[in-house]
């Protein structure tokens, strides 16, 4: 059987459309738990799940300048871009759900099954492709991420694996298009994310121009998110990327240990200073939370109906950034933290006080709107730009 | 719903008449809990008690708003002991800030060791309600990213307190 996954262009457009949508499906879950904690209370958990949220931002950008590398502008606003949750990712042998919740316990533990490195069950079938594994139940899996190209059956096993696969991909046809004097990276230069108006954001932005930019620019994701190396053997300092900086699932790892990890160090064993994670000091948001949980109570439901609608616009912007108006980001940067705002008011917002249970916001994007909203943002940027 | 539960409660209620925020805006500051202890902690709980015991009258005999804030006027604010706990409770909201109370309120009502102008937290200072009402960020916090100065400050009434016309306990 063919092992490679992709095969023609089209399929490396689907791919990095479901990288992006991958990339910013765990934003949500990551935000809401780190708004969840109390203020001036575990300050170690909300530096851990900051970095990694701001990083998740680097890798969507990431994604979306390879994807226009090649030609292509993203579209965040495609219908089911935004996950209805609770959603699938990729998992291995047992499923996992992600969920809009509070930062417990349960949810530091679907964190690093988000994260985790690739480790391909020894039992994989030979007729799957590399880092995949065949499924049972694919069919539940709403996101495009995990529908690999041509198969009802099998997914990737880890989000490191599903790089792998269009790094794959983007060497085998852009060797097929050299053979022809041509090349896959025809996109425009100046569609790509510069660092000039992207910034504190988990790193510095690739720009994208041909396979080796390309190259780097995925594997940087993959090394944030994963590490370099395979985890199943306890080795020295496999927690740590090329750049010498850890790598989420052992940032998050170090969580669940209540201790950082230090140079040197087994991933079983970290030795560097203790801290404490505090999970009581957490505001109980209602897991996955709907605006239909909130029908008894206006205000609730009013502040988050205006977080979806100022989430969906910011979506609408960073469109556009992604299409030539990048240095709108500046001022999406000053929208995020807005959104900030807007989701710890609601988190902090009880439901109801017997049980305890608290609001959140819902994520719900109004499907039916996006044509108006669409033609609202491209006004919006004209305008912006040429004040 | 138990006493300590009604009585923070109550303190909300008090609160937002007082702050013209409502309760939304209250609980999103994070601060309930933090100030209506520093609250008790400092004047005492009988005190506190007498305070949210004046308000519950006063909302339950308000026929409309107006009748409500001179029942505030006069029950509260313009009370010798009462006023100034009150006004206290203003500024611990908008600043974040409990402001040592008057010499003659200690002299005559008692002095708690605690009772010193202070910064409840590092977090009250950021959620102070005087930055929402000018949209701005606390100076040194919450930064509100590069070239938002350009922008007009978009100030909106959408969280300011209602009058909501009480139903006294007896006809319940």
């Amino acid at each position: 059987m063919n092992e490679r996954i992709i095969n023609t262009i089209d399929d490396l457009y689907q791919m990095l459309d479901a990288a992006i949508q991958l990339e910013h499906a765990t934003i949500p879950p990551y935000l809401t738990a780190l708004y969840s904690i109390h203020p001036e209370t575990n300050l170690e958990a909300t530096a851990v799940i900051r970095a990694v949220l701001v990083e998740e931002m680097l890798h969507m950008t990431l994604s979306a300048n390879v994807l226009n590398a090649l030609g292509r502008h993203p579209n965040v606003l495609s219908e089911g871009f935004m996950p209805s949750f609770p959603t699938y990712l990729p998992d291995g042998e047992k499923d996992f759900q992600v969920s809009i919740a509070a930062f417990t316990p349960e949810t530091l533990e679907t964190f690093l099954n988000i994260e985790r490195p690739s480790k391909p069950p020894k039992n994989t079938s030979s007729t799957c492709p590399n880092g995949c594994i065949t499924r049972a139940n694919h069919a539940r899996f709403h996101l495009d991420a995990i529908k690999p190209l041509k198969s009802p059956t099998y997914s990737f096993y880890s989000i490191g694996d599903f790089y792998d696969a269009i790094i794959d991909g983007i060497k085998f046809l852009e060797t097929q298009a050299r053979e022809c004097g041509e090349t896959i990276f025809i996109g425009d230069p100046k569609y790509q994310v510069s660092n000039k108006y992207y910034y504190s954001g988990g790193g510095e932005v690739i720009e994208v121009t041909d396979e080796k930019s390309a190259i780097a620019a995925l594997n940087l994701i993959k090394e944030q998110g994963e590490g370099k190396a395979e985890l199943g053997e306890d080795t020295e300092n496999q927690e740590f990327d090329s750049e010498g900086e850890l790598s989420h699932y052992y940032r998050f790892k170090q969580l669940q240990f209540g201790r950082y990890y230090q140079k040197g160090d087994r991933p079983s064993n970290p030795t560097g200073a203790k801290f404490e994670v505090d999970f009581s000091k957490v505001y109980p948001i209602k897991t996955n939370p709907k605006l239909s949980d909130f029908a008894e109570n206006p205000t609730l439901l009013k502040a988050a109906k205006d977080f979806n609608h100022s989430y969906q616009e910011f979506l609408g912007i960073i469109n556009a950034a992604f299409s030539g108006h990048q240095n709108l980001l500046l001022g999406a940067v000053c929208d995020m933290f807005r959104l900030k705002e807007f989701a710890s008011q609601l988190i902090r917002n009880p439901i109801s006080i017997e049980p305890n249970m608290h609001a959140g916001p819902t994520f719900e994007i109004d499907t039916s709107s996006r044509g108006s909203l669409n033609d609202k943002v491209g006004q919006t940027c004209v305008h912006k730009e040429r004040a | 719903m138990n006493t300590q539960q009604n009585q923070q409660q109550q303190f909300i209620e008090l609160s937002g008449a007082l702050t013209d925020f409502n309760a939304f805006a209250l609980h999103g500051t994070g601060q309930v809990e933090h100030y209506y202890k520093t609250l008790n902690d400092i004047v005492g709980r009988d005190t506190v008690e007498q305070l949210l015991c004046v308000f519950q009258t006063v909302s339950e005999c308000a026929c409309d708003e107006q009748m409500f804030l001179t029942g505030i006027r006069q029950q509260i604010m313009g009370d010798v002991k009462l006023g100034p706990v009150a006004r206290n409770i203003i500024k611990l909201w908008y600043t974040g800030t409990w402001y040592q109370l008057p010499r003659t309120w200690r002299e005559a009502y008692g002095k708690s060791e605690q009772d010193k102008t202070f910064f409840v937290s590092s977090a009250s200072y950021t959620e102070g309600l005087l930055w929402q009402a000018i949209d701005a960020n606390p100076s040194g916090a919450k930064g509100p990213g590069y070239g938002s100065w350009s922008e007009p400050p978009r100030i909106h009434f959408d969280n300011s307190w209602q009058f909501v016309k009480q139903q006294s306990v007896q006809s319940k």
